[in-house]
């Protein structure tokens, strides 16, 4: 019996034990992967609270994924450097310790998701998606014309911050890490969908007059979800830059908004764990067909097409029905 | 009796039309009161101004012995009007339970609480049910709200302005557009709900008012002409005349 359910744990599961056996068989690369599906994933189940469950269509999650990479690679190559971060009222190197990493990245995309959020909140349907799409825009234009921190180049970081005195270099330890992060995401969100805030935030979706009638202000809910969302797919760019140890402008360009978009629509919108399903399909579909030709994304083109056409509930949705027409 | 609403010596002129003429009136509570007047009489002109939509020139509306005759429409819902009409649209993708939930939710202002489940969360499932129970949808509780018909998505309505535990509330002509057999399940939950909440009913199906208002009140060019029980007004002379149209 498929339920959605099992759909997830067994997704989890396996990505789980192929990294146990990618680092039993010595494949690294595998294993980096494995790591990067994870990432995406987070940052899409950011994404997927506003978009899945309030049907808030951002097209500017890059800024959010963009602000925390550069927010943990300025913080680590300041540590590495022994260079001054701050210098007044106090001095601040920096850290490359995670824990303090991740709670600036927090804090930061919390407050640009505030920021975009008043603003945007008060707009919907196409005005929404233009006006994130905007924001995350300026963002990318900024990180460009930043000579101090790469501009068009970005910068490397050298090596991973630090968590636990763990080895962070091995490339399994960091998947350990992103998949610990992972499994609290999923938690939180599914704790979040399921809760009084969730019902607010569904209803959001469908009918704002019903929820203001009955005492709710639908534009704290939203924006509620939106700083949520925003501080969930900004720990999903620190761990990103991370990973390949790397900052560039690309973490903010529109592509990446609209991959986020892509992973959601692929695994399932509103379905809590769509966006796993969504990025790993994508990074794997990107593997096998990239391996073959460059002109992969024609095919992906279809996959897309094809799954907005006959399979509205992405490929959980698809395997839901298929079953029950069996 | 204990009187919830209280409308005392209201008057309202729009230029040379009296359409509110030194009107006093209640509302107690366990009753049905209906108002009923020919068109044109000032009804909705009086609802308006009990809403808080149009102001009154003169004369006060209290609330539970609070005067609230200058108190915004919000503020009025806040203290515990419940109008029909404004909740004439439920969440047709949400279940039965879900819609009286979220009302739930509103007013015990439990929406950002984003860390209980929806199932442990100790006010819902009692209340609810026996709201459910009163509006006749507890074996529904489950289905969609786009499924319902249309009677059953007014009885649900009621369902949501009974969750936001109203002082009293208001139904504009609640029986518009339902069939017979419809009716007479409205009227069943009407005669319930009323020792909650007492209601005040507009109304213009004669039989419906005569067989479940309590009291009745006629408005006819901006006065209330007449107020008693369904008897009384029916044997009223000066009902008859201006009102039923048989002297």
């Amino acid at each position: 019996m498929i339920s959605e359910k099992n759909i997830s744990y067994i997704s989890l599961i396996s990505i789980f034990f192929i990294a146990i056996f990618s680092e039993y068989f010595n494949e690294p690369y595998l294993i980096t992967l494995l790591s990067r599906i994870i990432i995406f994933s987070i940052a899409a189940i950011g994404l997927n609270l506003v978009l899945g469950f309030g049907n808030l269509i951002s097209f500017g999650h890059a800024a959010f994924f963009g602000l925390g990479g550069y927010v943990s690679g300025i913080l680590a190559i300041h540590a590495f450097n022994s260079e001054l971060l701050i210098s007044w009222p106090f001095l601040f190197n920096g850290s490359n310790n995670s824990l303090i990493i991740w709670l600036f990245t927090i804090f930061f995309c919390s407050l640009l998701a505030l920021l975009v959020g008043v603003f945007s909140l008060r707009t919907s349907g196409v005005y929404f998606i233009m006006i994130t799409l905007a924001f995350a825009q300026m963002l990318y234009y900024f990180a460009i014309s930043w000579p101090s921190y790469g501009g068009e180049d970005g910068f490397s970081i050298y090596v991973r911050s630090t968590f636990f005195g763990i080895n962070t270099m091995k490339g399994i330890n960091f998947f350990f890490i992103c998949f610990f992060w992972l499994l609290i995401i999923l938690f939180i969100t599914s704790k979040i969908v399921n809760s009084p805030f969730g019902l607010a935030l569904r209803a959001t979706r469908f009918n704002l007059t019903r929820v203001r009638s009955v005492g709710i202000n639908p534009f704290r809910i939203q924006l509620l979800a939106f700083v949520l969302s925003g501080a969930i797919t900004g720990i999903a760019g620190s761990l990103y830059v991370d990973l390949n140890r790397f900052v560039s402008p690309s973490l903010l360009s529109w592509q990446m908004s609209g991959e986020f978009i892509v992973f959601i629509l692929i695994g399932g919108l509103g379905r809590i764990y769509g966006p796993l399903i969504g990025a790993a399909f994508f990074v794997a579909f990107e593997q096998f067909f990239g391996s073959y030709t460059e002109h992969w994304q024609i095919f992906l083109g279809i996959i897309i097409i094809s799954t907005v056409l006959f399979a509205k509930g992405g490929i959980i949705g698809f395997m839901l029905k298929y079953q029950k027409n069996e | 009796m204990n009187k919830i609403l209280k409308i005392v010596n209201l008057k309202k002129n729009f230029g040379a039309i009296t359409a509110s003429n030194d009107i006093n009136f209640c509302l107690e509570t366990g009753e049905i009161h209906a108002l009923i007047g020919p068109n044109g009489a000032g009804k909705s002109t009086l609802i308006k101004q009990i809403m808080g939509e149009i102001k009154q020139d003169s004369g006060e509306i209290i609330l539970n012995g609070i005067n609230i005759s200058n108190f915004k429409t919000e503020d009025r819902i806040h203290l515990g009007f419940a109008r029909s009409f404004q909740i004439t649209d439920v969440i047709l993708d949400f279940t039965i339970f879900q819609n009286v939930l979220l009302a739930k939710i509103g007013k015990e202002k439990t929406f950002y609480n984003f860390y209980s489940s929806l199932d442990s969360i100790e006010f819902s499932f009692e209340e609810i049910k026996s709201i459910l129970i009163k509006i006749d949808l507890w074996d529904k509780k489950e289905t969609a709200a786009s499924l319902l018909s249309h009677g059953e998505r007014r009885q649900l309505e009621i369902g949501i302005a009974l969750a936001l535990d109203p002082k009293l509330i208001l139904l504009d002509e609640p029986m518009a557009g339902l069939s017979l057999d419809k009716i007479e399940k409205m009227k069943v939950i009407f005669n319930q709900i009323k020792n909650d909440v007492p209601i005040l009913l507009i109304e213009h199906n004669m039989d419906v008012v005569f067989s479940i208002a309590d009291r009745i009140s006629v408005l006819v060019n901006g006065k209330i002409i007449a107020s008693g029980s369904s008897s009384e007004i029916k044997s009223n002379l000066d009902v008859r005349k201006a009102y039923l149209g048989t002297a």
